[in-house]
C-alpha cells in the first residue's frame, strides 16, 4: 500500500489546509522545523488507517489516495465520518492489521536506536520483543510478579499462626480460669473465715489492752491513798490566796484607825457651833428675808422722803403759777403729823402752814364742779366759733362760682341750632328714594279692608252664628284700621324723594348763622357737626344745672349764720354768769380761761401727789419699826446681838446661817465615819472567815501557813494520779463496751497469758486473708475481662482477618499464576506458529541489512538466546559482541520483520518520525543503508520526517551506496506557506561529512589518553563485555587506538572481532604479546568483575526501588539519595533505614523496611557472602585458564590496576543512581 | 423458631450481630473513569445503608456497622485504571452514616471486562490476538476449554498447595481448591483479562507519545 497523496483540513494545530502530492514509493523525507506539523501528519494517517483511532482535540478532516494491489484507494475521514472507497466506489476497509499493531509502521527512530543501547544488557529479549510486535511478554509476566514473589502471604500466614496461637491461648486461659473459678467457693469460705479471725484478733488485742489498763489502774489507786483526802478539795492556789488575804486585813485595820480618827474630828466641829440642833431652814430663811426687807425697807424710806419733798416743792410752784390767788407757799402740816420725830427731824425745812382762807379759796377754786361748767362752757364756745367760720367759708365758695347771662344766650343758641340739624338727619334720602324705591300700601285701601273686616264681623255676629269667626273678623278689622292711620300720618302719599329734599332744605335755612354750619351739607359732616353742637350744648346744661343747685344751698347755709347768732347771745350770757362764780378779776377771753383750767388741774395733781408721798413715807416707817423688833428676839435666843438696823440684821443672820451650816457638816461627817467604821469591821471579820475557811480545807488546825505549803507540794502528784485513774476508767469502759459490742465480752474476763495465747492462734489465721482476697480479686477481674473483653472472641476475629488476608493473598498468587500461565502459553504459541516466519523475516532482512555479513540464528544450548552467526567464518557471535550499528539494524530488522508478517500484505507506509541522533553516523548510516535496502527489494513506501535538512545529505549518500533512488523530499514549510529552512542548502553540494578522527595516543600516557577519548569509568558492577576496551589495553595504547578507529570502543565488540578470527583478528593476535594475550586479558577481566560483585550484591538504584513498591512516594527521593550515597549498597541502605538516625528518613516504617529487604533478597541485591579483597581476587584470578596464559605478574598488575580504578571509581565518582 | 398448631418446625434467621458484610454487584460504565466511580461507591454505600435500615427491622437488630465487598463488573475503557484502583485499595475505606447505621467499603472485587471486541483482537498472531483466543476459549464449553482448565489446574497445582496457605486447608475442608471448573474459568478469565490489558497497555505509549509530541508541537 503506497500513500499517494494526502489533504488535511482540518486538525489541531494545522491552522491552514494542505495536501502532499507527487508522493514517491520510496523514500520520502519530509523536512520542516518543529512545530509545523510533521507529527500532525502521522496523526492523520493513523486516524485515516484506523477508524478506531480517537483524535484528541478538534477533530479531524483529511483525505487520502492510496495504491493497494493494483487498485486506487481512498480514505475520507471527518470528525467520526470514515469512509472508504475503492475505484471512486464505496468499499469495506482493506485488510489492515489491528490498531494495536500501528506502533509497528509509526518508528520512532530516537526510541529505536536507544532501545539498541538499552538491549546491550539483554539484546535477544529484545529481538524477542521487537518480533513480536514491541508486545513484551517478559515484562508483562512481571507485571504479575509480585503476588508469586516468595514473601508473598508469609507475612499473613504469620499473622495467621499467630492469631491460630492468640485463639489457643485464649482457651486455655478460658480453662485456667474456669478451673479457679471452681474453686472461687472455697477460697471465699477460707477468705471469710480470716475475716473473722482478723476481726477476732482485733477483739483479743482489745482485751489484752484492757487487761493492762485493768493492772495500771489498781497501782495508780494504791498510790492515791496514801495522799490525804483534803487535797481532792484544793486547787493549789491557797497559798496566794491566802497571802492576798492577810494583806488586806492588814489593810482593812489601817483604815479602821483612820476613821475613828475622822469621827472624834467631827464631834469636836460639831461642839464649836455651840448649836445644840441644826436651825430649821425655813425660820433661817424667815430671819434672812426680815434683814433684807428691813435694809429694803431703808432704801425706800429714804425714797419716799426725796418724793415727799419734790411733791411739796412741785405744789407749791402750781400754786405760785395760778394767777390771782394768794396762795401759801407750802402744803399744810396735817398730811404728816403721824410722822415720828425723827422723821419730823429729818424734814424739819417743810413750808409753814397756810391760812384758812386760803384753804377756803384754794378749795373752792379746786372744786370739781366749777371746772366741768367751765370747760362745758368753754367746749360749746368753741363749738359756736368753728360751725360760724365753716359756714362763712362755704357762703363765700358758694357765691364764687355763677352761671352768667353770657351762658345762658350761649345755651340757647346751641339749642337752635342742634334742632334743625337733627331734623335734616331725619330726613329720609333723596337718593335712596330715588334708586331702592319702597312701595308702601295705601292708607286708603287699608282703611277700606279694615272697614269690610268691621262690617262681616258686625254682620256676622247679628246674624248670631259663627261668633268667634266674627270676632276675628273685627279684631282684624280694627287692625287694618290701626295701620292705614299709621300710614297715612307717615306721608301723603306723594313723591317720597322731593318730600326728603324739602325738609332738609326748610332744616338748612334754619341753622342759626351765628353757629358754624356743617362743612358741606351731607350726612357725614352733618352728623359730625350735630355732635360737637350737642356735646357743648350737654355741657352748658349741666353748668346751669348746678348754678340751680348752689343757689339753694347757699340759702340754706345763711339761714344756720343766722341761728349760730343767735346762740352767740346766750353764750355771753353764760360767760359772764361764769367768771363772776370764779371770781375772776377780770373777764378773760376764752384762750385765757382755758390756759386758768389747765393751770388748776395742775396744781390738784401736784397738792394729790404732796399728799400721797407723805402718806407712804409715813407707812414705810412704822413697818420698818415692826420689823425690826420681830428679828431681834430670835437672834438673841441663839446667841447674836440684837440688830439695831438692817445691815447688823443681816449680818447677824449671816453668822447663824454659818454656826448652823459647821454644825451640819460635823454631824454628817461623824454619821459618815461611824458608817465607814462599821462596814471595815465587817470586812476584817469576813477575811478572817477566808483564811479560817482556806486552812479549814487543808485541814490544818495550827493555820500555819507553812503546814499549808507542805501539803500543796503534794498536789501536782495527787492530780496526775487522779487524771491517769480517771482516764484509765474511761479506757476500760470504752474497751469493755467495744468488747461486747462484738460479741467478745466473755474476753474481758480472761486472763493475760490465756489472752495472748488464743491471739496468736487468730494471728496465724488472719494471715492467709490478704493473699485469700488477691486471689479472689484475681479470678472475679479474669472473669469479668474475660466477660468484657471477649478475648476470645477477638482473637477467633483476628483469625478470621488473617484467614481473609491470607485468602486473598493466595487467590492473588493463584490469579497471577494464572496470567503468567496464559502469558506462558501464549508465549509458547507465538514463538510455535509466529515466531518462526517472523525469525525467517527478520533473519532475511537483518542479513540484507548487513550485505549477508551475518545470520540471526536461535542458539539451540542457551534457552532460545540469539546468535549472529558470521557468514564468512562461520562462527557464532552473542549478540551483545556486536557493534552498535549491527545491533540497530538487528532490532530494526525484528521489527519490520514482525510488521510485515502481522500485516498480512497490506504492506503499509513505514513512517519514522524524529531524527537519529547525528553523534553516532555509523549507525545512522546502518540504518539509512538499511532503509535503502528495504525500499530497493522490498518496496517498501518510507517517509522520514526529519528537522535537520542535512539528514537528506546522509540519506542520499547511503541510497546512493545501496544503489537505490534517492530521496523525494518535501519541504513542509514551503507546502505550507512558510520559510523554507531548505533555502540556500538546495544550493549546497550534497556530501557526507567523514567521522570524526580519533586522536593518536603520541607520547600521552594511559590517564592523559583516556581523559583525551573520553573513557567512561570502569565500573565492575557491570558485565565485562560493557566495559570499555580502554582498561584492557592501557599498557599498549597504539594497539587501543586501532581498535578505536574501527569503532571498536568495548570490550564486548573487541572479543567479537577476536573470536570471530577475521584476517584483522588474526594480524592483532599475532601482532605482539598484548594482543596476542589480548582475549586472556578479557577473560581475567570477567573473572575480576564477578568476583568483584561477590558480596556486594546488585547495586540498587531508583528503578529497583521504585519496583519494589516497599516505599511510598513521600520517602522515595529521600531513600534514592541515601542509596546513591552509599553507592547502591542494599545491606547499607538498609542498615541506614533501621538505624533511623537519618533525618531525611524520618518515620520510615519497619514494616516497609522488611518488604524492601525481601525484595533485594529475591532480586539479589542482596548477597550474604564476604567481599572479597583484592589478594583474594588476586588469588582467585591466579587460578584461572585466563591466567595461565599471562605471566603472574601482568596478572597481579591488571588486577590490582581494576582494583584501584574501581576503587576511586567507588569512592571518587558514584555511578549515578539513573533507572 | 415457631411451631404451628400441627407440630411443625420452622426457623427464620434474625440478624443479631453488631456487624455485618453485604457483597453486590456494581456495573461499571464503559466510559467511567474511577474518579467517578468512586462518586458512585459513595451513593451505592448510602443506598445501601438507607436499605438496610428499611428492611432489617423486620428481620431482626439494625447492624451497628456494615461491610460492603463490592463486585465490579461491566465493559471498561478504564481497566486498567480502575484495576490499579482497586490493587491498592483506593476505594477501600470510602465511609457513610445510615441512620444509626456506618456503612464502609471493606474491600472491592475486580470483575470487570475490557471494552475491546475480543472477537476484533483475536484476529491476528500477536501476542493479544492469542490471548483474546484463550479468552473467547474460555467462555464457551468444550474441549478446548477444558483443556486449558485442565492444564491450568496442573500448572496451579504446586502453589495452591503451597505450604504458606496451609493455615487455609481447614477451610476448604479437605476440598481440592482447583476441582471447581466453573471457579477455576472465573479465575482464567480475570486473570487473563488483566494480562490482555497488560498487553495491550504496551502499545498504546507510542501512540501516546505521538499524541504528546503532537501537542507539543502544536505549544511550539
Amino acid at each position: 500500500m503506497k500513500l499517494e497523496r494526502l489533504r488535511i483540513e482540518r486538525l489541531a494545530g494545522i491552522d491552514a489546509p494542505f495536501e502532499l502530492e507527487k508522493l514517491s514509493p520510496g523514500l520520502n523525507i519530509i523536512v520542516g522545523p518543529n512545530g509545523i506539523g510533521k507529527s500532525r501528519l502521522c496523526t492523520a494517517v493513523r486516524a485515516l488507517l484506523w477508524r478506531e483511532r480517537e483524535v484528541s482535540g478538534e477533530g479531524l478532516t483529511a483525505r487520502a489516495d492510496f495504491e493497494h494491489e493494483g487498485s486506487r484507494w481512498q480514505v475520507v475521514r471527518d470528525g467520526s465520518l470514515h469512509r472508504w472507497q475503492k475505484e471512486g466506489l464505496d468499499a469495506s476497509p482493506p485488510t489492515l492489521p489491528g490498531l494495536r499493531l500501528e506502533g509497528c509502521f509509526f518508528l520512532g527512530l530516537r526510541d529505536l536506536l536507544e532501545d539498541s543501547d538499552r538491549a546491550g544488557r539483554d539484546l535477544a529479549t529484545e529481538i524477542r520483543k521487537q518480533m513480536s510486535g514491541g508486545f513484551d511478554l517478559d515484562a508483562a509476566e512481571q507485571r504479575f510478579a509480585k503476588p508469586l514473589s516468595k514473601s508473598a502471604g508469609k507475612k499473613e500466614s504469620k499473622a495467621l499462626n499467630a492469631a491460630e496461637q492468640e485463639i489457643r491461648k485464649a482457651e486455655r486461659g478460658q480453662i485456667d480460669l474456669e478451673r479457679r473459678g471452681r474453686a472461687l467457693a472455697s477460697l471465699e469460705a477460707r477468705a471469710v473465715e480470716a475475716e473473722r479471725a482478723s476481726q477476732r484478733l482485733a477483739a483479743f488485742a482489745t482485751a489484752i489492752s484492757l487487761q493492762s489498763l485493768r493492772a495500771d489502774h489498781a497501782q495508780r489507786t494504791n498510790e492515791l491513798a496514801e495522799f490525804p483526802p483534803a487535797l481532792a478539795d484544793l486547787d493549789g492556789k491557797e497559798i496566794q490566796r491566802l497571802d492576798k488575804l492577810s494583806e488586806s486585813l492588814l489593810q482593812k485595820k489601817r483604815e479602821r484607825e483612820a476613821a475613828i480618827g475622822a469621827l472624834d474630828a467631827s464631834v469636836e466641829a460639831a461642839r464649836a457651833t455651840r448649836l445644840d440642833a441644826p436651825i430649821d431652814s425655813a425660820s433661817l430663811e424667815t430671819w434672812r428675808e426680815r434683814a433684807d426687807k428691813l435694809t429694803d425697807l431703808e432704801r425706800r424710806m429714804e425714797a419716799a422722803k426725796v418724793a415727799a419733798a419734790q411733791a411739796r416743792e412741785a405744789f407749791r410752784e402750781r400754786l405760785h403759777l395760778l394767777g390771782g390767788f394768794s396762795l401759801p407757799e407750802s402744803l399744810p402740816e396735817s398730811q404728816t403729823e403721824s410722822s415720828s420725830e425723827s422723821r419730823s427731824e429729818a424734814h424739819s425745812d417743810t413750808p409753814p402752814e397756810a391760812t384758812s382762807e386760803t384753804k377756803a379759796g384754794l378749795e373752792r377754786a379746786l372744786g370739781i364742779e366749777e371746772d366741768f361748767d367751765l370747760f362745758a362752757f368753754l367746749r360749746e364756745s368753741h363749738q359756736h366759733a368753728d360751725q360760724r367760720d365753716a359756714l362763712r367759708e362755704r357762703l363765700s365758695l358758694l357765691s364764687a362760682r355763677k352761671f352768667s347771662d353770657e351762658d345762658v344766650r350761649r345755651l340757647e343758641l346751641l339749642r337752635r341750632g342742634v334742632e334743625p340739624l337733627r331734623r335734616w338727619l331725619r330726613a329720609p334720602d333723596p337718593d335712596l328714594r330715588r334708586g331702592g324705591e319702597v312701595h308702601r300700601p295705601d292708607w286708603r285701601i287699608l282703611a277700606a279692608a279694615a272697614l269690610g273686616s268691621i262690617a262681616l264681623g258686625l254682620t256676622t255676629n247679628f246674624l248670631g252664628g259663627l261668633a268667634p269667626f266674627a270676632w276675628i273678623a273685627i279684631g282684624a278689622g280694627l287692625g287694618l284700621a290701626i295701620a292705614a292711620l299709621f300710614f297715612r300720618a307717615r306721608g301723603p302719599g306723594s313723591d317720597p324723594a322731593a318730600d326728603a329734599t324739602n325738609w332738609r332744605s326748610v332744616a338748612e335755612s334754619q341753622f342759626p348763622e351765628s353757629l358754624d354750619p356743617p362743612k358741606r351739607w351731607a350726612i357725614d359732616a352733618v352728623e359730625q357737626s350735630l355732635t360737637l353742637l350737642e356735646d357743648e350744648l350737654a355741657k352748658f346744661d349741666a353748668n346751669e344745672k348746678r348754678a340751680r343747685d348752689r343757689g339753694v344751698e347757699r340759702g340754706q347755709l345763711e339761714e344756720t349764720l343766722n341761728g349760730l347768732k343767735r346762740r352767740l347771745a346766750g353764750l355771753e350770757t353764760r360767760r359772764i354768769a361764769l367768771f363772776e362764780r370764779l371770781g375772776l378779776a377780770s373777764m378773760p377771753p376764752d384762750v385765757e380761761m382755758v390756759d386758768l383750767a389747765r393751770a388748776l388741774d395742775a396744781s390738784r395733781t401736784a397738792r394729790v401727789a404732796s399728799v400721797e408721798t407723805a402718806a407712804t413715807l409715813g407707812e414705810l416707817e412704822a413697818h420698818y419699826s415692826r420689823s425690826l423688833a420681830e428679828l431681834a428676839e430670835p437672834l438673841a435666843e441663839r446667841g447674836e446681838r440684837a440688830p439695831v438696823e438692817g445691815a447688823s440684821a443681816r449680818a447677824a443672820v449671816h453668822s447663824l446661817a454659818d454656826r448652823d451650816r459647821r454644825l451640819r457638816s460635823a454631824s454628817a461627817d461623824e454619821a459618815r465615819e461611824i458608817e465607814n467604821r462599821d462596814r471595815l469591821d465587817r470586812e476584817i471579820a469576813g477575811l478572817e472567815a477566808d483564811r479560817s475557811e482556806i486552812f479549814g480545807l487543808a485541814g490544818i488546825e495550827s493555820k500555819e501557813r507553812a503546814e499549808l505549803t507542805r501539803l500543796l507540794g503534794r498536789l501536782d502528784r495527787f492530780r496526775e494520779l487522779t487524771v491517769e485513774l480517771s482516764k484509765l476508767v474511761g479506757a476500760i469502759e470504752r474497751e469493755e463496751s467495744d468488747l461486747e459490742a462484738v460479741g467478745e465480752a466473755a474476753l474481758a474476763g480472761l486472763g493475760l497469758t490465756k489472752l495472748q495465747e488464743e491471739e496468736a492462734v487468730q494471728q496465724k489465721r488472719s494471715e492467709d486473708r490478704k493473699a485469700l482476697n488477691a486471689q479472689i480479686v484475681e479470678i472475679r477481674l479474669e472473669a469479668r475481662n474475660a466477660r468484657l473483653g471477649h478475648v476470645l472472641e477477638e482473637a477467633i476475629a483476628e483469625r478470621d482477618r488473617a484467614m481473609v488476608a491470607l485468602r486473598d493473598r493466595r487467590d492473588e498468587a493463584l490469579a497471577a499464576s494464572a496470567a503468567q500461565g496464559l502469558i506462558e502459553s501464549v508465549r509458547r504459541e507465538h514463538e510455535t506458529n509466529q515466531m518462526p516466519r517472523v525469525l525467517e523475516r527478520a533473519r532475511n532482512r537483518f542479513a540484507g541489512f548487513t550485505h549477508q555479513r551475518y545470520r540471526l540464528e536461535v542458539s539451540p544450548g542457551d534457552g532460545g538466546s540469539f546468535v549472529a552467526v558470521d557468514m564468512k567464518s562461520g562462527e557464532g557471535l552473542s549478540l551483545n559482541k556486536l557493534s552498535d550499528g549491527t545491533r540497530a539494524q538487528l532490532i530494526l530488522a525484528a521489527r519490520l520483520a514482525f510488521a510485515e508478517e502481522a500485516e498480512h500484505g497490506a504492506d503499509l507506509p513505514l513512517f519514522l518520525d524524529e531524527a537519529m541522533d547525528h553523534s553516532d553516523p555509523e549507525r545512522f548510516h546502518a540504518i539509512a543503508v538499511s532503509l535503502a535496502g528495504m525500499v530497493g527489494e522490498a518496496g517498501r513506501q518510507i517517509f522520514y520526517l526529519t528537522n535537520d535538512p542535512t539528514d537528506i545529505e546522509r540519506f542520499a549518500s547511503a541510497f546512493e551506496e545501496a544503489g537505490c533512488e534517492g530521496p523525494n523530499v518535501l519541504d513542509l514549510a514551503e507546502i505550507r506557506g512558510q520559510a523554507s529552512k531548505l533555502d540556500g542548502l538546495g544550493r549546497r553540494p550534497l556530501r557526507v561529512d567523514p567521522l570524526p578522527a580519533v586522536p593518536p595516543p603520541g607520547d600521552q600516557d594511559a590517564e592523559t589518553y583516556g581523559a583525551t577519548i573520553g573513557v567512561s569509568p570502569l565500573d565492575p558492577g557491570r558485565d565485562a563485555s560493557t566495559q570499555p576496551l580502554y582498561y584492557v589495553l592501557r599498557d599498549d595504547l597504539s594497539l587501543l587506538h586501532r581498535f578505536l578507529e574501527m569503532r571498536i570502543k568495548s570490550v564486548g565488540p573487541c572479543l567479537n572481532l577476536l573470536e570471530g578470527g577475521s584476517a584483522l583478528a588474526r594480524s592483532i593476535t599475532r601482532g605482539g604479546e598484548i594482543g596476542a594475550g589480548l582475549e586472556a586479558r578479557i577473560e581475567l577481566l570477567d573473572v575480576f568483575c564477578v568476583a568483584w560483585r561477590e558480596g556486594r550484591g546488585v547495586p540498587v538504584g531508583r528503578l529497583e526501588l521504585e519496583e519494589s513498591e516497599a516505599i511510598t512516594e513521600t520517602y522515595l527521593d529521600a531513600v534514592v539519595e541515601v542509596a546513591s550515597e552509599l553507592d547502591g549498597d542494599a545491606q547499607q541502605l538498609l542498615a541506614r533505614l533501621r538505624e533511623r538516625k537519618d533525618p531525611r528518613l524520618s518515620g520510615f516504617r519497619s514494616k516497609s523496611t522488611e518488604a524492601l529487604e525481601q525484595f533485594f533478597l529475591d532480586r539479589g541485591h542482596l548477597d550474604d557472602r564476604a567481599m572479597l579483597s583484592e589478594d583474594e581476587i588476586i588469588q582467585r584470578a591466579v587460578g584461572t585458564p585466563a591466567s595461565n596464559r599471562l605471566s603472574p605478574k601482568v596478572t597481579a598488575e591488571l588486577v590490582h590496576l581494576w582494583w584501584t580504578l574501581s576503587d576511586r571509581t567507588r569512592s571518587g565518582a558514584p555511578r549515578p543512581l539513573m533507572g | 423458631m415457631r411451631i404451628n398448631s400441627r407440630g411443625e418446625v420452622t426457623t427464620q434467621q434474625l440478624v443479631t450481630a453488631p456487624l455485618r458484610w453485604e457483597r453486590f454487584d456494581v456495573r461499571v460504565g464503559e466510559d467511567e473513569a474511577p474518579e467517578d466511580l468512586a462518586d458512585r461507591l459513595l451513593g451505592e454505600i448510602v443506598r445501601v445503608g438507607r436499605e438496610i435500615q428499611v428492611q432489617i427491622p423486620a428481620q431482626g437488630r439494625v447492624p451497628k456497622v456494615v461491610g460492603l465487598r463490592p463486585r465490579l463488573t461491566g465493559r471498561t475503557r478504564h481497566y486498567e485504571a480502575l484495576r490499579r484502583y482497586v490493587d491498592e485499595g483506593r476505594f477501600d475505606g470510602l465511609i457513610r452514616s445510615a441512620g444509626g447505621t456506618l456503612v464502609f467499603i471493606d474491600k472491592v472485587v475486580e470483575g470487570l471486562e475490557l471494552a475491546h471486541d475480543l472477537e476484533d483482537l483475536a484476529r491476528g498472531d500477536d501476542p493479544p490476538a492469542l490471548m483474546a483466543r484463550k479468552l473467547l476459549v474460555l467462555r464457551q464449553p468444550g474441549e478446548r476449554r477444558d483443556a486449558l482448565l485442565d492444564a491450568t489446574r496442573e500448572a496451579l497445582r504446586g502453589l495452591a498447595e503451597s505450604s504458606r496457605w496451609s493455615g487455609l486447608a481447614e477451610e476448604r475442608g479437605g476440598k481440592d481448591l482447583l476441582s471447581d471448573d466453573r471457579a477455576l474459568a472465573a479465575l482464567l478469565v480475570q486473570s487473563g483479562t488483566a494480562a490482555l490489558s497488560e498487553l495491550l497497555s504496551q502499545s498504546s505509549p507510542t501512540s501516546e507519545a505521538s499524541n504528546r509530541d503532537a501537542e507539543g508541537e502544536v505549544g511550539s
